[in-house]
């Protein structure tokens, strides 16, 4: 008796250990299973890839969803991508940024968009390129506009600078002509890439309105109302898929702690409260060129308003 | 086999995969460098078609002297909403043309201003911008007066707005403030908004930034085609013996009531001028368009007049002169 348990108890407990180790370590490699299995492509089913743009758009938060996009793009079994879209938008740049990449992605497989929230002025502005853009009645979505902040602080005292331009880069009219460049540009761009589904003038646009989904369907600054599952069907839809899976792209994680917060106020508004330079450099106080529908604290906005 | 053996089997095999999968796992993302970097349409974005220039500034402000050394005195004294630096173009102008100008008041709130009345007693011209707090009964009919005897009066408005205070430990605090004219300009039958004018179809680089163009031949608009209004409350006319000099352009809108209609932004009566915006007369903006014509009409105006000294009054033991400049003692009522 005393025989047995030496032969089979140390081989159980020994087994377990492996097991563990197995399931351990076969948990660390499941998702580079999974990346091969996907990686090869013709075997896997067609999917439709869903990419998040959550909160303000930065530089950093547009990397991510640019390499979502372009993942997208290699994987033979992506067929269609739908953006999933709650932003208030973010720096012109960044913007701009989101803007090409989804462009790049709506040149090759159908893009959707899908608002449930807010989609205004940099979020409007990246999801332009999408075959149809999807909002429920109650999200807010257009502001197609820029805001220009200029620097609290002034130069240290004693500060020597070696021209007239060097502290704030350009003088005040300037920065209105650029301002204004940006403004034609995202714009122009609104009414390019809506076309004749826009019932708005570009005057009507350069309001800068956010609009109610509900109205936004009726004056063509979306199409239709829906939610983000009658974005995927009308997405693999476009794209001839009968049998298809769903991708689900991890949004991008807010920077660190959060410096950019929405404050719901008792009247219902959203105020977006900078508590830092979140969308520049920080410790570097410059002009800045944001695409965000909200207030902007703590800075200058050189609208005079 | 031995349970050694199927265990170190065991362990080699998940090595073996530990390895294999970290071999592997680098070349899943090996192939991203070309692929899907490809070129976007980015027509919507070209540079050509969106890039805006900054206005043109050019020529100077000119003035027709005739010689003859005019004083001019500038308010200070109601929370007007300007600084020195932001009327150094107008005072420039003034002392190169021979003119002398002087201050009423200190700027500062502490400070206890003189009587106005007797300011304008040596002055040919008064000139009053954004003042923030209300002239009193006996100032208002001491402009008035002044007026009447021949002396300029100009009178610089400016749309309500929302001024930002505090900051960091003490909070900020929102406080609107907006033009306390209405009781001299409408002593000349002319009154100011509180809302700002803008235009989206036609604009100087932003909506708030207006054209205005001359309603009729005037001196004060002699040589302006066209003036430029960095934030304009419109000014209204209202009576048939004011006239309304400068004009917004079409399609241009009040913020308050967003409607759209023809909007005068300066306007004339006899020896007071009420203009609606005074931003045109700061440095970054005073020679856009014709601002520079349009400050050396406003300069002859305030040096074109002829005013006449106050006569004595004749019996000096009327106790109800009524023009402020001397107030009797109060308290009793008289018999």
């Amino acid at each position: 008796m005393s025989r047995e348990n030496e032969t089979t108890g140390p081989a159980a407990w020994q087994y377990a250990v492996v097991a563990v180790v197995a399931v351990l370590i076969g948990a660390v490699m499941a998702p580079y299973a999974a990346g091969v299995t996907r990686g090869l492509g013709q075997s896997s089913p067609d999917a439709v890839a869903v990419v998040t743009i959550e909160g303000p758009i930065t530089s950093g938060s547009v990397d991510r969803v640019r390499d979502d996009l372009r993942e997208a793009r290699q994987n033979e079994s992506i067929q269609a991508v739908v953006l999933e879209v709650n932003s208030p938008g973010g720096s012109v740049p960044a913007s701009e940024s989101l803007y090409l990449a989804v462009n790049r992605t709506a040149a090759e497989m159908p893009v959707v968009a899908s608002v449930e929230g807010v989609g205004a002025s940099g979020g409007y502005f990246g999801m332009l390129p999408a075959d149809r853009i999807y909002v429920t009645p109650g999200s807010l979505i257009g502001s197609v506009g820029v805001v220009a902040t200029a620097p609290t602080g002034a130069q240290p005292p004693g500060a020597i600078t070696s021209g007239p331009d060097k502290g704030s880069g350009f003088t005040r009219e300037e920065a209105l002509a650029q301002a204004e460049t940006l403004r034609s540009e995202f714009v122009g761009t609104v009414m390019e890439e809506r076309g004749s589904e826009l019932d708005l003038t570009r005057e009507q646009v350069s309001y800068a309105k956010v609009y109610l989904g509900s109205r936004a369907v009726e004056n063509g600054i979306a199409d239709r109302i829906g939610d983000q599952d009658t974005a995927i069907a009308h997405a693999a839809s476009r794209a001839d898929l009968d049998d298809y899976a769903v991708v689900e792209k991890e949004p991008p994680q807010q920077q660190g702690i959060s410096l950019l917060g929405q404050v719901q106020t008792g009247d219902g508004n959203t105020t977006v409260v900078v508590e830092e330079d979140t969308f520049g450099y920080r410790g570097v106080e410059t002009y800045q060129y944001l695409a965000l529908y909200g207030s902007v604290e703590d800075r200058e906005v050189i609208t005079d308003e | 086999m031995s349970n050694a053996s199927k265990l170190a089997g065991a362990f080699v095999g998940i090595v073996a995969l530990v390895v294999l999968v970290a071999a592997v796992s680098p070349l899943l993302g090996a192939s991203t460098g070309s692929e899907a970097r490809t070129a976007a349409n980015a027509s919507t974005l070209d540079s050509a078609t969106n890039l805006v220039d900054v206005p043109s500034e050019n020529g100077t402000v000119t003035t027709d002297s005739d010689g003859e050394s005019k004083v001019i005195v500038i308010d200070r004294a109601h929370a007007n909403g300007f600084t020195r630096e932001e009327l150094q173009p107008l005072v420039q102008s003034l002392v190169e043309a021979g003119h002398e100008v002087r201050f009423h008041g200190s700027g500062s709130q502490q400070g206890r201003a003189p009587e106005l009345n007797a300011s304008l007693r040596g002055a040919d011209a008064f000139v009053v911008v954004a003042p923030r707090q209300p002239y009193r009964a006996p100032e208002v009919r001491g402009v008035a007066d002044f007026a009447d005897r021949g002396g300029r009066v100009l009178l610089v408005a400016e749309p309500a707005s929302t001024q930002v205070s505090g900051g960091l430990l003490g909070g900020l605090s929102a406080q609107r403030v907006s033009t306390e004219l209405t009781a001299l300009s409408s002593q000349f039958g002319m009154s100011v908004g509180t809302g700002y004018l803008y235009n989206m179809h036609d604009n100087a680089n932003n909506f708030q930034h207006v054209y205005a163009t001359p309603s009729g031949g005037t001196n004060l608009t002699d040589g302006v085609d066209r003036a430029v209004f960095q934030r304009v409350t419109p000014v209204a006319a209202n009576n048939g013996t004011a006239e309304t000099l400068l004009t917004a352009t079409d399609r241009t809108h009040l913020s308050t009531t967003r409607s759209n209609e023809a909007y005068g932004v300066a306007a004339r009566n006899g020896n007071a001028t009420v203009i609606g915006d005074s931003t045109f007369l700061e440095p970054s903006y005073y020679r856009d368009a014709d601002n520079e014509v349009l400050i050396g009409n406003v300069i002859e105006f305030l040096t074109g007049g002829d005013k006449q000294p106050k006569p004595e009054p004749e019996e000096p033991t009327t106790p109800n002169g009524g023009t402020g400049e001397f107030t009797p003692p109060s308290g009793e009522t008289a018999p």
